[in-house]
């Protein structure tokens, strides 16, 4: 049932302000059921759940009224830097923008992936978390909320439970800025969710582990958020040689410190890991198309993904800055941005006023060169060999948020039979978020992946449902291409392992370019293997 | 009653109109004079022909084709048919759509009343419906039919808005009380204006001649105490919009422009590299451990490049 939450109630004390049902979830065709596991009750006692019964920060409860209230002084300070040219010169004019003119005409609600999947739970309206901002903002930074109260729109009273439950609504929001798009005046309320969450992490130290501490801060020490370390790395490479040996019959020598080489390739490291058919892809790949490439194993020179970008500027600059000055060492032309969505996003659209000066090099998408090799003829690739339903998700940090509509559907057409594309309703730059965007593939704290899986990933579950309809029979083997590491990671968690895809329909997911390499020529067996694929 | 309708028709409208415009203007050049922001780009942009140019390889080395006209077109169809309410939002684009028409037609109205105030002034052509002159009468008409359309179409709208908003639920949980006080106010304007029309200016020769008197600044009092009231909402909408929501007018420039749509890359020696250097060199006081409190940006995230500027700077 839909829960009522006003927002000048959403301080009030009760354990769970909009307790999630798993009745209250649309559930999907072929789904039976949806089991939320109970939290023990000593997780409970100790930290808070209090907004919708899950736990993305682990915040422990404070024990005593003077912890209740530094929390809401903290934020309080913090939400003056927010608004200050000093301390946040770097999303000022937006910030200020979306905080003013939000006209509450809710045309920003549907086009969310997890409202509507909510069973329309007011909390998860997209300008629902925003509004709160606005409200403990004009009550205390503005003369009008100051002194008009209620009559100026500032009818929020802070207390520690708002705070924790901002804390935890601006992590049910993947910043994937659909519901920006449909602003009539332009407002941005997924903005307004990354600033707070800047605001918590720069001002209180309150961010998801999995983003801040294995994250970001794991990435400056070690030189990856996977925590492996360049002689790791190098022992990693040596893997994916043998995968490529494996696969297509002979070695080749990944390029790692090649001075001066056209480019550096930046892998999202968790591919090494997880995925490593995905970088042999590219070695292969680039190899065949006689491109001149390197890896680099130096410290930060190796790691693609850039968590800052969600939620803190300066853990944000400090990982750009440290990329980009790995390639300035290694003489290479340019930078190049592997299948990742965010990192590519951060590293060349929102990274570029942080490269000034000697820092500027120039950075791009890989897609483009896969593009190029397709449409080029360096490779002659046989369709025929991707003789499987094929449907792409184009993650929203390519296409919404840097326009890159074409190159992919160029190497799709190129390396798949016309007959087994299954295009996704919405595809391109109308896409909806895979559900993992802005960090919650990689967050696991508490009980916050059911949340994830059940209901920030159920609308492109059921994208994914209505593109393959026709061919669910599980006789029928198909495939999600995913050009983007945070989204397969949310395929695998999701589709895979929470909705059964695989059981149920017989679906794999994978990249693009595994897709590539699986329509070369002269491969002595298929590149894509199903069963590895998990 | 003539002395307050000289008043709010003179001296009140005056001080309302100086409110609006000096507010506005602070609020723009407020705006326009924020530091530069990091690139949040939301895409598709209409100015670059052919879609984004990180399709491309290196892109940075390729002139890029723009194209104002499409940004303009764009901009023409968002303002004028609130394009994105009608494709998402279609209940509210059913009252958004004529109370925006009814401010655009009462905008041509103010220009058509000026023109005929002008008209009657400096030529000495009485605007009336039967004139020796094709265009004077042409005149008459357009400022009757656009007049009574501008109210018609407010009023419509404004009420439509408000409707929804205390019927609809997930609109009214989400409204706070301004957002019912500008609905308010927007229809007592336009429903005075409307009004005013009907009872008392079928033609708008009161409100014409009373905005002479005030271009001319020898204000009168208004010729009925409908136009008064009239006078006095517009007034008071005038020195309240600036500091409202409502004058997201001035703002979609910066949503659109400075923000979805600025592309604008960074190049060495450029004035944005110039914006961009001076605010990394300012000092941070945020006070999470990770932060490096009273530092600047570039010691933050390059301690040994700000030593390097640090000590270059000291030998200068």
């Amino acid at each position: 049932m839909k829960k009522k939450v006003l927002i000048r109630d959403f301080g009030q004390e009760t354990p769970v302000l909009c307790p999630i049902d798993s009745s209250d979830i649309p559930l999907l065709p072929g789904e039976e059921q949806i089991v939320f596991k109970d939290v023990k009750p000593a997780m409970k006692e100790k930290y808070d759940f209090s907004l919708d019964g899950f736990s993305a920060l682990n915040l422990p409860i404070p024990q005593t009224p003077e912890e209740e209230a530094k929390i809401v002084n903290d934020f309080l300070r913090g939400l003056e830097k927010v608004f200050s040219e000093e301390n946040n010169w770097a999303f000022l004019q937006p910030t200020v923008l979306s905080t003013d003119y939000c006209v509450q005409c809710n045309t920003c609600n549907e086009a969310c992936p997890v409202y509507p999947e909510s069973g329309y739970q007011d909390i998860y309206r997209p300008n629902y978390r925003a509004e709160l901002l606005r409200r403990i903002y004009r009550r205390y930074f503005t003369t009008a909320g100051k002194l008009l109260g209620k009559w100026a729109g500032a009818d929020l009273e802070l207390n520690w439970r708002v705070v924790y439950r901002l804390a935890e609504l601006v992590y049910r929001c993947s910043l994937c800025r659909r519901c920006a798009q449909t602003c009539p005046v332009g407002v941005d309320n997924a903005l307004i969710a990354r600033e707070v969450r800047k605001l918590f992490s720069q001002e209180m130290g309150i961010a998801p582990e999995g983003v801040h501490k294995s994250g970001t801060v794991n990435h400056l020490k070690s030189g990856s958020s996977t925590g492996m370390g360049s002689a790791a790395f190098l022992d990693t490479l040596e893997m994916v040689e043998d995968i490529i040996e494996e696969k297509i019959g002979r070695r080749i020598k990944i390029p790692v410190d090649v001075p001066g080489a056209d480019f550096l390739l930046l892998h999202n490291a968790g591919e090494f890991l997880a995925w490593p058919e995905n970088p042999a892809a590219f070695a292969i790949l680039f190899d065949a198309a006689g491109i001149s490439w390197t890896l680099s194993s130096e410290m930060m020179g190796y790691e693609g993904v850039n968590y800052g970008v969600w939620y803190d500027d300066v853990q944000f600059a400090k990982i750009l800055v440290g990329q980009v000055q790995a390639a300035k060492r290694l003489g290479v032309g340019k930078i190049v941005v592997g299948e990742c969505g965010h990192a590519t996003k951060a590293t060349v659209t929102i990274g570029d006023r942080i490269c000034v000066g000697d820092l500027a090099i120039p950075r791009e998408s890989c897609l483009p060169i896969l593009a190029d090799i397709v449409t080029s003829g360096k490779i002659k690739f046989n369709p025929q060999q991707n003789n499987f339903p094929v449907t792409m998700h184009d993650p929203c940090n390519m296409v919404r948020l840097m326009g890159i509509e074409k190159p992919q559907w160029t190497i799709l057409n190129a390396v798949v039979p016309q007959n087994q594309i299954y295009p996704m309703p919405n595809a391109g730059s109308e896409n909806y978020c895979c559900g993992g965007g802005s960090g919650f593939a990689i967050m696991n704290s508490q009980n916050f992946p059911q949340w994830r899986n059940n209901l920030s990933s159920r609308r492109k579950a059921r994208q994914v449902l209505e593109a393959f309809k026709d061919v669910l029979d599980p006789s029928i083997a198909k495939y999600y291409c995913a050009p983007c590491s945070n989204c397969k990671g949310s395929a695998r968690d999701s589709m895979i392992e929470a909705f059964h895809f695989k059981d149920k329909y017989n679906m794999t997911y994978g990249g693009l370019v595994e897709l590539m390499v699986n329509a070369m020529p002269g491969l002595p067996q298929p590149y894509i293997s199903w069963e590895d694929e998990f | 009653m003539n002395a307050f309708g000289w008043f709010v028709g003179g001296p009140y409208l005056y001080l309302c109109a100086v409110l609006f415009i000096g507010v506005t203007a602070c609020k723009v050049y407020g705006y326009a004079t924020m530091p530069r922001h990091l690139r949040w780009d939301l895409y598709p942009l209409p100015h670059r022909v052919g879609g984004s140019k990180y399709q491309q390889i290196d892109f940075h080395k390729t002139k890029q084709k723009t194209s104002l006209w499409n940004e303009f077109t764009y901009m023409f169809m968002e303002i004028l048919f609130i394009r994105k309410a009608f494709i998402h939002n279609p209940k509210v684009w059913v009252g958004s759509f004529p109370m925006h028409l009814g401010l655009y037609l009462a905008i041509l109205l103010l220009m058509l009343l000026l023109l005929g105030a002008g008209v009657e002034k400096l030529l000495g052509l009485p605007v009336v419906p039967i004139n020796d002159w094709f265009w004077v009468s042409a005149l008459y008409y357009s400022t009757a039919i656009v007049g009574a359309l501008a109210m018609i179409c407010g009023v419509c709208g404004a009420c439509w808005l408000l409707y929804l908003r205390l019927s609809d639920e997930g609109l009214r949980d989400m409204s706070d009380i301004p957002a019912y006080a500008n609905l308010t106010l927007l229809i007592a304007m336009f429903g005075s204006g409307l009004a005013a029309w009907f009872f008392a200016d079928r033609d708008f020769s009161m409100l014409r001649s009373q905005l002479g008197s005030l271009v001319a600044f020898s204000p009168t009092a208004p010729g009925h105490w409908l136009i008064t009231l009239e006078i006095f909402f517009i007034g008071l909408f005038l020195a309240y919009l600036p500091f409202s929501r409502m004058s997201h007018y001035a703002a979609k420039y910066f949503f659109y422009h400075n923000i979805m749509w600025d592309d604008e890359p960074m190049k060495a020696g450029s004035s944005l590299e110039k914006d961009v250097t001076h605010s990394l060199g300012g000092n941070l006081s945020w006070s999470a451990p990770h932060i490096k409190q009273n530092q600047s940006w570039l010691a933050q995230v390059s301690p040994d490049e700000a030593k390097a500027a640090k000590e270059g700077a000291a030998k200068q």
